[in-house]
């Protein structure tokens, strides 16, 4: 298979604009780059505010609360993923009109686009935020 | 040029870049795995062939357009290596680094560099063996470790996405699949193991790689190489040889990429197809071959229904409602594509372009489109975080002389 040859590192490479971003992390919070001109979010990070083009961005706590976008079921494991197979690897929709990709805490069969998901204040493995099932929001189907 | 043609003024400057540029030979090394060989070796059989099909000998070959590859792709000097190792002395030079999408790019920046007198006659390679080495390393800076599967986990969220709008028939997929299967069979240069007919039980017992995405409905990296030669048409009258004229191209890269919560099904398809079709004045039905970068199944429905062949949402019906084989009304990837004749690493679009020559060509043998006129070729390069690829393309051909 095409990435079979080149196995990837375990944890994200870093970048120097988004570093912020893993180090709140680490700490617990999660944290979006965005536009202090404008106020606009932008994620993953960017060395440059897509709303103006300028240099002025900074970092903001969001409540990593949203909706399943799209979603996959891997039932082989990618390198690091040994033996957590079945697991889930969403693209979330958060209100702050950005995406993010994450694993989902949930059986397989109970996820579906559109369901409530919100942060779990816990990191995978990987060092990546983990997200679960929003039990507490009603599943509207979001298109 | 007459005025139906062409999308107005950028549509005219677009095509300017290909007025009295053709095609004049094309070849093609057989997909192999773990060959053993260099890409350098697999550039030097396919420039061999076009030396030998065309006449045209190396001291007249002034430029040379090289695809990226996954083998030597830690060297940074690699086209000028291979310029070197070939014994091309250039008066344009370019390595591409646009993935899949690097052949039919390539061989219309080789087109303006004609145009513009750079250089007369270029030799567009992509060759790659990284079923043999690979050193390439494209690793995206803060791109999250969520155990995605590549580009098959990419491919399964747009999948999936897709299925939730629109409902994805997978036997539309198997027939991809089936149909270009019967191409590999025919074709000498498809890998040997995919040289065998398939049929939609064997596709449906393919096994599920990231739900819903089958191994069957993606490619196999392989060791393989092809290209083209491309001179002006004076050149091509003067020597008499057999020529195929590239008449549209239009190119996006990171479609909307600043739109952050764009539809990510939407491509650069979107934009490029229905615009080098005006460019080229000719409606969806009226293409006779569909020659799509086909990294996966679901990448050509996708792209029959972005490039206008059909509405959004009915890329399933229009699959299994046409007869997409070489007699069909629109034949599609008549060598196998890449699902099934292998996927030359970042070779890849080249095997989609050259195919489409050598039909153009008349030369396909047993799997010969009738009366071939003209051709659509795309390119697919790289995939974004949650989006779809980075690059889309699409080239029209048609015969020439």
């Amino acid at each position: 298979m095409s990435d079979g040859t080149s196995a990837p590192a375990l944890a994200a490479k870093a970048s120097d604009f988004g570093r912020p971003y893993w180090d709140a992390l680490r700490a617990g919070r999660l944290t979006m780059q965005a536009c202090s001109a404008t106020g606009r979010f932008q994620h993953p990070p960017r060395p440059v505010s897509f709303a103006n083009g300028s240099r002025t961005l900074d970092w903001r706590e969001i409540g990593g609360n949203g909706r399943i976008y799209a979603f996959t079921i891997n039932r082989r494991p990618a390198p690091g993923f040994e033996g957590r197979t079945p697991y889930i690897v969403a693209v979330i929709e958060l209100p702050e009109r950005i995406r993010i990709m994450a694993n989902i805490e949930a059986r397989p069969e109970s996820v579906r686009i559109g369901a409530a998901v919100r942060f779990a204040r816990k990191l995978s493995p990987t060092g990546d935020p983990l997200f679960e099932l929003d039990k507490a929001v009603p599943g509207t189907e979001a298109r | 040029m007459n005025e139906a043609r062409g999308g107005g003024t950028a549509g005219k400057a677009w095509m300017k870049a290909f007025e009295d540029i053709v095609i004049v030979a094309y070849a093609e090394a057989k997909n192999e795995k773990g060959s053993g060989r260099t890409a350098y070796d697999l550039a030097g059989e396919v420039l061999s062939g076009l030396v030998e099909r065309s006449g045209i000998g190396l001291d007249q070959i002034d430029g040379l357009a090289a695809s990226p590859t996954m083998s030597e792709g830690a060297n940074p000097f690699y086209s000028v290596f291979m310029a070197e190792l070939l014994g091309l002395q250039t008066s344009w030079l370019q390595g591409m680094d646009l993935g899949g999408a690097s052949s039919i790019a390539g061989l219309h920046r080789a087109a303006m560099a004609i145009r513009s007198g750079a250089c007369e006659t270029v030799a567009l390679i992509a060759a790659d063996s990284p079923s043999t080495a690979w050193t390439a390393q494209f690793d995206r800076y803060d791109a999250p470790k969520v155990g995605l599967l590549g580009p098959p986990g990419a491919f399964a969220l747009l999948m999936n996405r897709y299925d939730h709008l629109y409902r994805l028939k997978p036997e539309a997929l198997g027939k991809l699949a089936v149909t270009q299967r019967a191409g590999a069979v025919q074709n000498p240069n498809a890998y040997e193991r995919f040289r065998k007919p398939l049929t939609l039980e064997q596709y449906f017992q393919s096994p599920m790689l990231s739900e819903p995405i089958r191994v069957l409905d993606c490619v196999m990296y392989l060791d393989g190489a092809s290209g083209v030669l491309i001179t002006s048409r004076a050149n091509a009258e003067r020597r008499k040889l057999k020529s195929v004229r590239p008449i549209a191209y239009r190119e996006v890269s990171n479609f909307r990429v600043r739109d952050l919560d764009a539809d990510m099904l939407e491509s650069g398809f979107a934009t490029a197809g229905p615009k080098a079709l005006a460019d080229a004045g000719l409606r969806p039905d009226q293409i006779q071959m569909f020659h799509p970068y086909d990294d996966f199944t679901f990448a050509i429905l996708l792209q029959l229904e972005q490039i206008g062949f059909c509405k959004r949402g009915e890329g399933s019906e229009f699959i299994l409602s046409t007869d997409l084989s070489p007699r069909g009304r629109l034949a599609l990837n008549t060598g196998g594509g890449q699902i099934s004749a292998g996927q030359p690493g970042l070779a890849s679009g080249g095997l989609n372009l050259v195919e489409a020559v050598r039909q153009l060509m008349g030369e396909a043998g047993e799997r010969q489109v009738p009366n071939p006129r003209n051709a659509m070729v795309t390119g697919i390069g790289s995939i974004a975080i949650m989006r779809n690829w980075n690059v889309s393309n699409v080239l029209i051909l048609e015969v020439g002389q």
